[in-house]
């Protein structure tokens, strides 16, 4: 055993990391977006507020951490940086923030209130960032609109920037804030990255670890035009790249081909995948699951959409089915129990808290879909093909 | 800055202060018993369950254990083998990805999925196990795990993981607030740390703020996390999480399947090496069985020790049959519905055929106790019984829907109000049948 030796890859898989993050190609527009923002108000030292939105994994909080030790915002702001899913509760946020800028505080209405005094009072510009706003939004919305409002403070100095998922969060959430012109943060949005930016993100930090020629080029652009198509997430693109140098890690030559890529892209982007992975003799369902499967896939085909199919619905056919093949048919809880065991391989939703007689069933994937998985085709041909269990 | 100057040295006192820490004060007496590691090994487990079964064999003396009273002791869920049978490659691919992270400085994530009684959790704690055998590497790894299902609310999971750490209890969001100070990954942790998060769905409360915290100590670079989380749902980082905990949860996924026959058969027969009490067709029965309905492979354990039980309580028996493991099966699926309806009063009895009647005469899955009540009041003419009034029937329903039994609606108190079946009328059929016999 090769122990406390770092691997043939160790300097790439560090540089792969998510968390690693020394550049940020095809992320130039928008840092340059941020860094326009903030120049123009620290010149003038007028408040503001802004809103990034992106899906996860485009870099929103790298690109703003990265400004973060720029010299423009070290020289001119006090950072508070605070994530919204890190703390207790969303009325927690005003104590955080107290803390961070050193206001000494602990109840919230007091929070709010010093908060508000040190905004009134001069000081040094204050850059509030908050990820994952969307986590604040409560009833009445309260937070965030307090939390929006506060750059109009006169000589308050402050530029909130909240991030978040959703596309239209202000909108959504906070309709007034479009009463007036001075309350409406900027809006800016991370596009999922391209193919091109993937591919050039994963070949810069290969460059880096200095193992770039061992990654044929076209693998790499395969894989970044796969996980482009997909959303765009460079973690997800970092993740893959990692698993298919752990899997070159193992061979003898340390080659990566273009067959290892799709081999992992296939693991991950299939939703039946997980239960035939490369294994063809092994049994995919038990076999009293498959008849479940079987019997729904009966009872949907002769129903009518908008029929509802129970468990009771569903557990009645299926014990015509087994008393049919002679297999001993079960209770009521035993066949919910299987039909929950089926729930969590993703191919039925059953409805309902608890699971009784009347709750619904419903077919989550595809019909083509489930005939994969039935590995016993002459099985569910026979009993599709037989009217008379539905009578 | 001291730290930061000599960073070897400090590694290495603190290496050799946990190999100080793991001998024991004690030689002579705890050295024979535990030989490397504080935890239980199964052997002992196994002694003292042998020792238990002896004690209630014959109180006092002990005996020499019988064949069966062994084997029922190496098919308990604890006398799990050191090596798991059937899950070789599962082991494999933990084995590698803890190894790799470890020894890379890294951090990560993997999902594992699989229906229950699959080998999840025994084979992460093989992996452990196997590691801690390893001096080096038992050395450059703290192991902690979580299980979702043992903490009270899904906050606890800090203070409960920061126990672990640092073993002071703390409240949750100080917890909160103090490991993500420590897996902040601005100072470099110069140990990995091995967090296993057993039945992630019951933490992921509708913030979903933990499992994030959680993940998110992984994609910090200098933390040294390595999560593996569990959970039986195969989609649950599409279905329950939300896209900013799946980002982060990455792509590293496990899944194990259930047991084949084949493999519920090796199970078996691997723990019973050396014992010849069970019949190789009984086992090889219970395996299918089990293997057509879930693959869990603590059930067909159960089902064979409670085989065992079934011939100590009869007579004495050396050899267990597929008979006696057929009646096994039988009392477990002989439907407690059945039983359940077989127990009710004369005139339950009397009400669950008028609800079967009506509905098979209408057609209806539901029907009112106005039109049962109709429907009994004819079944006690044929039957000579003297029919009850209204108010017993209604409290007659309500005790059936406490049996579970049947349902009845929720928003109407009165005679009109709509009356369902739990269960199937052929469970009627049958459970009166027998009675009327």
């Amino acid at each position: 055993m090769t122990c406390n030796k770092k691997s043939h890859f160790g300097a790439a898989l560090l540089n792969l990391h998510s968390g690693y993050t020394d550049s940020l190609p095809g992320r130039e527009e928008q840092i340059n977006c941020l860094k326009s923002f903030l120049e123009k108000h620290t010149k003038d030292h007028v408040s503001a507020s802004m809103y990034v939105s992106g899906p996860p994994g485009t870099g929103k909080t790298v690109s703003l951490h990265s400004l973060f030790v720029s010299d423009l915002v070290i020289n001119n702001f006090n950072v508070v940086y605070v994530n919204c899913s890190m703390i207790k509760s969303a009325n927690c946020v005003y104590a955080k923030i107290a803390e961070i800028l050193k206001l000494g505080c602990r109840v919230q209405r007091e929070c709010i209130l010093t908060i508000e005094q040190y905004l009134k009072t001069k000081h040094k510009s204050i850059l509030l960032v908050l990820d994952e706003i969307d986590q604040l939004s409560s009833k009445n919305q309260s937070i965030l609109y307090k939390l929006f409002e506060w750059p109009t403070i006169p000589q308050s100095k402050l530029i909130v920037i909240g991030i978040a998922n959703s596309l239209d969060l202000t909108d959504r959430l906070l309709p007034m804030l479009k009463t007036k012109i001075s309350l409406q943060p900027l809006l800016l949005n991370f596009p999922p990255y391209t193919k091109t930016e993937l591919f050039n993100i994963i070949t810069h930090r290969l460059e880096n670890a200095g193992v770039a020629q061992v990654f044929p080029s076209n693998a790499i652009q395969l894989l970044a035009a796969k996980i482009a198509s997909f959303r765009g997430d460079v973690r997800c693109a970092l993740d893959v790249t990692r698993q298919v140098i752990e899997i070159a890690d193992e061979k003898t030559d340390k080659k990566i081909e273009l067959n290892d890529v799709i081999a992992v892209l296939n693991n991950v982007y299939s939703t039946s995948g997980a239960l035939d992975i490369n294994d063809e003799n092994s049994e995919k369902l038990p076999l009293l699951q498959e008849l479940v499967v079987c019997a729904l896939l009966l009872l949907l085909s002769s129903s009518k959409k908008s029929q509802v199919i129970t468990i009771g619905r569903l557990f009645d056919v299926f014990k015509t089915i087994c008393s049919k093949r002679n297999i001993q048919v079960r209770d009521l809880s035993e066949f919910i129990t299987m039909c929950s065991l089926i729930e969590t391989r993703g191919i039925i939703k059953i409805q309902g808290q608890s699971m009784n007689r009347l709750s619904k069933v419903i077919l989550l994937w595809d019909k083509n879909e489930v005939d994969d998985v039935l590995h016993d085709k002459q099985l569910l041909v026979d009993i599709l093909n037989d009217k008379y269990i539905l009578m | 800055m001291r730290k930061s100057m000599t960073p070897t040295k400090h590694c290495v006192s603190k290496v050799r202060r946990s190999i100080l820490q793991d001998i024991p004060e004690n030689k002579e007496t705890e050295v024979v018993i535990t030989p490397k590691t504080p935890r239980k090994t199964p052997k002992t487990h196994v002694k003292n369950l042998i020792a238990s079964a002896n004690k209630r064999l014959d109180s006092g003396v002990m005996v020499p254990c019988s064949p069966l009273e062994k084997a029922r002791a190496n098919l308990h869920l604890h006398a799990a083998p050191k090596h798991l049978p059937c899950r070789e490659v599962e082991f494999k691919s933990i084995h590698s990805f803890l190894v790799r992270k470890i020894n890379d400085e890294l951090t990560g994530s993997m999902y594992i999925s699989g229906v229950p009684g699959t080998g999840k959790t025994a084979t992460v704690k093989r992996v452990i196990d196997f590691l801690n055998a390893d001096l080096i590497m038992k050395h450059s790894f703290k192991f902690i795990e979580i299980n979702g299902l043992r903490l009270a609310n899904p906050h606890q999971a800090f203070s409960v993981i920061w126990k672990e750490l640092t073993t002071e209890t703390v409240s949750s969001s100080r917890a909160q607030a103090l490991l993500n100070d420590y897996f902040s990954g601005d100072e470099v942790r110069n140990l990995s740390t091995i967090l296993l998060v057993d039945e992630v769905d019951h933490i992921c409360n509708r913030k979903q703020d933990v499992v994030y915290n959680i993940l998110d100590w992984s994609s910090r670079i200098g933390s040294r996390v390595v999560v593996i989380t569990i959970a039986n749902t195969m989609d649950l980082p599409e279905r329950v999480l939300r896209g900013c905990v799946t980002s982060r949860m990455g792509l590293t996924r496990l899944v194990f399947k259930p047991y084949t026959f084949q493999q519920l058969q090796e199970i078996i027969t691997n723990r019973l090496i050396g014992n010849s009490s069970f019949d190789p067709d009984a086992v090889q029965f219970v395996a299918r069985k089990v293997a057509a309905i879930s693959g869990d492979a603590r059930r067909a354990l159960d089902i064979c020790r409670r085989a065992i039980d079934l011939i100590k309580s009869e007579d004495d028996i050396q050899l267990i049959t597929i008979n006696h493991v057929t009646q096994v099966l039988n009392s477990i699926l002989s439907g407690v519905r059945v039983t359940a309806i077989r127990y009710c009063s004369l005139f339950e009895k009397i009400f669950l055929k008028a609800l079967r009647d009506e509905t098979i005469r209408t057609g209806f899955d539901h029907s009112t106790i106005d039109s049962i009540y109709i429907q009994m009041k004819s079944i006690c003419l044929f039957e000579g019984e003297q029919l009850p009034n209204d108010q017993q029937v209604i409290m007659m329903a309500y005790r059936l829907r406490d049996n579970g039994l049947i349902f009845l609606e929720k928003k109407r108190t009165d005679v009109f109000r709509k009356v369902s079946l739990n269960i199937s009328s052929e469970d009627i059929n049958y459970a009166l049948e027998k009675y009327n016999n």
